[in-house]
């Protein structure tokens, strides 16, 4: 039982990594810009659930659409002041933007919302657990997981199936080719960067449930989900998702198994052994 | 209209200048009302002194580091202006009587929770803003940072930060002073407590986990408990060390929750942490039998209130509880409650009482020695000649021993019932029974 409990909260953990993920490979696959500001884009999401939820009484499933609305747009106002120009100059400079963006963030969010843990004060949809016997489910848990499950679904047919999707991957394979065949490049690039805004937006709701709300929270879950990226492959959507599905169950079984102050070395032993396997990451080509 | 968007953006970027130079503000608005005082001072020479308070302003534990300088503001102000009415020392007479009436001015510094960032500080507090001493909101980690500069310049520094390590000789300070007590006492009084509790009230504690943060509070706490666990004959079911700062404690609990054992005792020094522990429980359906804590998480307003009913019935150890009969704490509770200072409404807790009493300590020094020449402020500060009743901490004494050690402090254990701590150990001073086990919560 032990170990189902384990498995099972492992997948859910690892949901949150893979959400993050994502929205950084989907910068890095299109535009080869490492995103450092996607933990602070989840940590808008999550005080905009806050807020939300505390002056309108929403729940933060409700809260999401809002929540990944908003920071699609901000995505897009974030692309065309800052990203569009740096694109334009060095190549360290186009790394290090995203970087002092993120620290402009947390100071600003530090200065608006104030630096102390906030947890939702309204009642929610999703809460306490329900046992199954061999299984305990907690409700709150639940909702990452679905969500992961949606965005990477989402994510997966928006790119293969849409006239825009298909820009996009067009662009991020050769961005030069992809204008001489009509397409907008800085379009593509405006759009992409504003869904993984808006997917750490949507995620920061979901975190909410379970998780408490302050300005540094990006950081604790950004490194994680750099790492699911290399291992999954920088620039896959799919490998991203199911590295940080991986990563959580790593996570959660070394710490059950072997020492729970070890579980990080789990984490990053499945990392170096992956990419001693497939140096460019399980999907990574 | 790109270009109004780079304004509104750079705008944006000037708010969070604006938010990193907040500590500055805070700093200019503490030193405005010293410096108010200042021009009214008897003596020109030394109308003002500067103490450095180093507290983290930014970062994890940005919300206890501004309310403690919150606090500081507070005790300046009484120390700076006559308030006979109190019987708090220093507070009856304006500013320091033996330098003229000077007034103390704080000169506030953001140490980001970052020992990097306390060394560079504190360079800069004593060689910049010409500080006479150093104290604020530290942990053991960072004063041990800071106390590397503050011996370079021969400045006093006092902080709270409990481990042994400070003050057993491991390093050869002589201007590191410690007033409060170590871990070795707080977790000493924990186990008293537990054995306390069966004797008394037939507790029936037979087993113990540990669950510790892997910072130095929680490295130097564990092997504390384990050694002391042999000892009273507790049985060590899980000993846990946990990275602090992570995304998730799904395996800490699970564990301690196929231990059960009888009392948790947990290091926890970052409030998420804490408050991941405990939701992970909940999720788990697991109340833990009793939980002890060792100050850090469990005496920060933000876990307190997160936590909300929750909290109730957990313990921790400390220095200071706010129903203990003293009259000083009732006069700096109701001052508090009071304060234009008090920005986020919250009680008086052990974390703040303990750093901003260093101040009043400081003031009593300055005011024996009757100079800021820092050579005569540590004898002042070692050889203290005045009235112990009038800190703000219930302490037998204050008698410091070789190493910077006050010999004469000690704790207590309180338990959080109906939303505020209550002393429940030493049972002299014990205000309520001590509830045990603790009510299984809601799931």
């Amino acid at each position: 039982m032990i170990f189902l409990q384990g498995l099972y909260e492992g997948i859910i953990n690892g949901s949150i990594l893979a959400l993050i993920a994502m929205g950084i490979a989907l910068v890095w696959g299109v535009m080869n810009i490492l995103s450092f500001s996607q933990g602070e884009f989840l940590m808008l999401g999550m005080f905009i659930s806050y807020y939300a939820n505390k002056l309108l009484g929403l729940d933060p499933i409700l809260a999401m659409p809002i929540s990944a609305g908003i920071m699609f747009c901000v995505g897009i106002l974030i692309y065309k002041t800052v990203i569009a120009r740096a694109l334009k100059g060095p190549i360290l400079s186009q790394r290090l933007i995203t970087f002092a963006l993120s620290m402009v963030l947390v100071y600003t969010a530090q200065l608006c919302f104030g630096p102390e843990y906030k947890g939702l004060q309204n009642p929610v949809i999703f809460k306490g657990s329900i046992n199954l016997g061999f299984v305990i489910i907690a409700k709150e848990k639940l909702v990452p997981f679905v969500l992961a499950l949606i965005v990477a679904g989402l994510m997966f047919w928006f790119l293969r199936y849409t006239r825009m999707g298909k820009s996009i991957q067009a662009t991020s394979m050769d961005r030069y080719a992809a204008s001489l065949v009509g397409i907008d490049p800085d379009r593509a690039y405006t759009i992409a960067f504003g869904m993984a805004s808006a997917v750490a937006g949507a995620a920061g709701c979901a975190l909410t449930y379970y998780y408490y709300t302050f300005p540094n929270v990006g950081a604790t879950y950004q490194l994680w989900g750099f790492i699911a990226v290399a291992m999954g492959g920088f620039g896959s959507i799919t490998g991203a998702f199911l590295s940080g599905l991986i990563m959580g169950i790593a996570d959660t079984l070394t710490g059950l198994y072997i020492n729970t102050a070890i579980k990080y070395i789990g984490i990053c032993v499945v990392f170096l052994v992956t990419i001693s396997f497939r140096p460019k990451g399980i999907f990574g080509k | 209209m790109k270009k109004l968007l780079c304004a509104i953006l750079t705008l944006a970027m000037m708010f969070s200048l604006v938010a990193c130079g907040g500590n500055n503000a805070a700093n200019t608005g503490a030193n405005a009302g010293a410096d108010a005082g200042a021009d009214t001072g008897s003596d020109a020479a030394v109308d003002t002194i500067k103490i450095g308070v180093l507290s983290p302003l930014t970062g994890n534990s940005a919300q206890l580091g501004n309310q403690v300088v919150e606090m500081f503001q507070l005790m300046a102000d009484i120390i700076n202006e006559e308030h006979p009415e109190l019987s708090m020392t220093m507070a009856a007479t304006a500013g320091i009587p033996s330098m003229g009436g000077a007034q103390i001015e704080l000169v506030v510094a953001d140490h980001k929770s970052d020992a990097t960032t306390a060394v560079s500080e504190a360079k800069r507090l004593i060689t910049e803003e010409n500080v006479v001493a150093i104290t604020g909101e530290f942990t053991s980690a960072q004063i041990k940072a800071v106390a590397v500069v503050t011996e370079q310049y021969g400045i006093p520094l006092l902080g709270s930060g409990s481990a042994v390590t400070l003050t057993d000789g491991t390093n050869d300070w002589e201007w590191f002073l410690r007033h409060g007590v170590t871990d070795q006492t707080y977790i000493k009084d924990t186990f008293d407590y537990m054995a306390y509790l069966n004797e008394e009230f037939d507790a029936g504690i037979k087993t113990i986990a540990l669950i510790s943060e892997d910072s130095e509070f929680g490295a130097n706490i564990y092997p504390i408990e384990e050694k002391l666990a042999a000892e009273y004959g507790f049985e060590v079911v899980e000993n846990i060390k946990y990275t602090s700062g992570v995304t998730n404690l799904t395996a800490e609990v699970m564990k301690v929750k196929k231990a059960d054992p009888d009392a948790l005792l947990m290091a926890s020094g970052v409030v998420s942490d804490a408050l991941l522990f405990f939701s992970t429980c909940k999720e788990q359906q697991y109340t833990p039998n009793y939980v002890l804590g060792q100050r850090g998480a469990f005496i920060q307003s933000d876990f307190l209130a997160a936590m909300g009913e929750d909290a109730n019935y957990m313990c921790t150890s400390g220095s200071w509880a706010a129903d203990i009969d003293k009259s000083t704490i009732k006069e700096m509770i109701d001052l508090w409650a009071n304060s234009e200072y008090n920005s986020t409404g919250i009680a008086l807790l052990d974390s703040h009482v303990k750093d901003v009493m260093l101040l009043q300590y400081l003031a009593m020094a300055l005011d024996q020695a009757g100079t800021s020449e820092p050579e005569a402020l540590r004898e002042a500060l070692l050889n203290p000649e005045y009235d112990m009743d009038g800190l703000l901490i219930e302490w037998a004494g204050i008698e410091f021993n070789e190493y910077g050690q006050n010999t004469k402090s000690n704790g207590v254990i309180t338990q959080r019932v109906d939303g505020a701590y209550k002393t429940v150990y030493p049972g002299a001073g014990a205000s309520i029974e001590p509830v045990y086990p603790i009510p299984e919560w809601d799931y």
